[in-house]
């Protein structure tokens, strides 16, 4: 498919959507607001910062806890403005876009995939550079650039963030971050659109002191869920917009060896 | 008769030898170099050698990757980093040096020296016997950063300006903010790595601390 053919393509699958019978169409299994929250540990071992964090979401009806991950990796840093992670991750309570399915005739529902455990690679390299002409100077503007294998559906995703960080500084120290970002995510061997999830994404991040930072995020998050197995089968084809709002509360232990 | 002689003579003997050994202690020897130091002493510029005499009114200057240790006859000794000009204003029993440019250790033995200073372009770090280490850092006001560092003893730092003073203790820095504002003395991880040795004889005497560290990195900070 060329790119002209891409918006095409979109229209047709959107337009496909509003015609499809409706109960067939994945519908956002919740409220709007999603809340999650991480703990990272990160160690500062000069170019080498190895990490292990814990993540966990609330989200649906009542807002269970549903997703949670646990991440284990290093980040090392290549060149002055350019980082690089590997990382492996266990999680649980993923959705992607086959778990849409019809148990029974006509049922359609989401898999409660709570208790299925899948394992993932993730490679990062994230270019960063200082603003100094900036008003204030201390701006940083990087681009995080995430790939992602998950072992359990053979899918390959790539997230490209890129954001803006403003540095409060005290003393010449840094006493709070303000980043705005955008994360676009991007299906490479699934869905039908070109990106799978999007969303501006604002980080607060308060500087307790050199081993304890407090972090509050916002994001407006839209998922687009594509066709799934079961969809196709029952001759459906859809590209549905979710959209919902994460707040996020995160505790990060730095420390320096 | 001869007693009251003899003693004038032990008198003005002892006279002879008090004055020249201050006459002495106006100088001290350089123990130590590595790279290109350079003396100057007006007008002359001649390079340091182990063993050459440097008096009050020189002006030490290293260069790149080069370095200096001084010992002051009267119980203080000075090592001088990389790029750091140094100028030897007072050798007396109160001694006086002034940072110009770059970072300096330096141990005082209390009980030989009366005072011990060492002055930057806005504040003056001065001791009785100590260990402390004194740098120039980034230039981000009009003035630029001066942090002080002590390892044994304490050191009060006094600016120049407005006459604040404080007393920084063993194990603390602080960071004399654009020159002309104290900041509370804390334990900075980066002075950890700061070779204090001046001994040649016991050990590796080069500091090859990066005084960057003492700034946060922002290009460093990646939290998820």
């Amino acid at each position: 498919m060329n790119i002209r053919a891409l918006p095409i393509a979109a229209i047709m699958i959107v337009f496909a959507a509003v015609l499809a019978p409706a109960e067939h169409i994945p519908v956002a299994s919740g409220g709007f607001f999603e809340f999650e929250s991480r703990t990272s540990l990160l160690l500062d071992l000069g170019r080498l910062d190895p990490l292990v964090e814990l993540e966990g979401r609330f989200e649906d009806t009542n807002l269970e806890f549903r997703y949670r991950s646990l991440t284990a990796g290093a980040y090392v840093r290549l060149l002055k403005n350019l980082k690089a992670g590997a990382f492996y991750r266990i999680q649980q309570g993923a959705r992607h876009d086959d778990d849409w399915i019809e148990p029974s005739l006509d049922v359609w529902e989401w898999v409660d995939s709570r208790s299925r455990t899948e394992q993932l690679l993730i490679l990062d390299i994230s270019p960063r550079f200082l603003l100094d002409f900036m008003p204030g100077r201390n701006w940083v503007f990087a681009v995080k650039n995430r790939y992602q294998y998950n072992a359990f559906n053979g899918q390959h995703s790539l997230l490209v963030r890129p954001g803006l960080t403003y540095y409060l500084l005290r003393s010449r120290e840094p006493v709070l971050n303000l980043s705005l970002s955008y994360g676009l995510y991007i299906p490479l061997n699934f869905g039908e659109t070109l990106l799978y999830q999007h969303e501006p994404y604002l980080s607060l991040l308060y500087h307790l002191n050199r081993n304890v930072k407090l972090e509050l995020t916002g994001a407006l998050k839209t998922v687009i869920w594509s066709t799934s197995d079961d969809s196709w089968a029952n001759g459906d084809t859809y590209a549905v917009p979710n959209r919902s709002l994460v707040v996020g509360f995160g505790v990060l232990f730095p420390l320096s060896l | 008769m001869n007693v009251r002689i003899g003693t004038t003579v032990l008198l003005a003997l002892f006279w002879l030898v008090t004055a020249a050994g201050q006459a002495v202690g106006l100088e001290g020897d350089v123990v130590y170099t590595f790279g290109e130091v350079l003396v100057h002493r007006n007008p002359e510029v001649v390079i340091a050698e182990i063993g050459m005499p440097v008096g009050e009114g020189d002006v030490i200057e290293t260069t790149g990757d080069a370095m200096v240790v001084i010992s002051l006859v009267n119980g203080a000794e000075i090592k001088l980093r990389e790029n750091t000009t140094l100028a030897l204003d007072s050798l007396g029993r109160d001694v006086s040096v002034r940072l110009i440019s770059g970072s300096v250790f330096s141990r005082v033995n209390r009980h030989m020296v009366n005072g011990f200073s060492v002055k930057t372009e806005t504040a003056v770090m001065g001791v009785r016997g100590t260990e402390f280490f004194v740098a120039y850092g980034r230039k981000i006001d009009r003035h630029r950063d001066v942090w002080v560092c002590v390892n044994t003893g304490s050191v009060e730092v006094g600016l120049l300006d407005t006459q604040d003073t404080l007393i920084v203790e063993q194990g603390k820095g602080i960071n004399i903010l654009g020159g002309t504002n104290l900041t509370s003395p804390q334990r900075y991880p980066w002075t950890r790595k700061l070779n204090w040795n001046m001994d040649p004889a016991s050990g590796e005497v080069e500091d090859r601390t990066d005084l960057e560290q003492a700034y946060s990195d922002l290009l460093d900070q990646d939290y998820d």
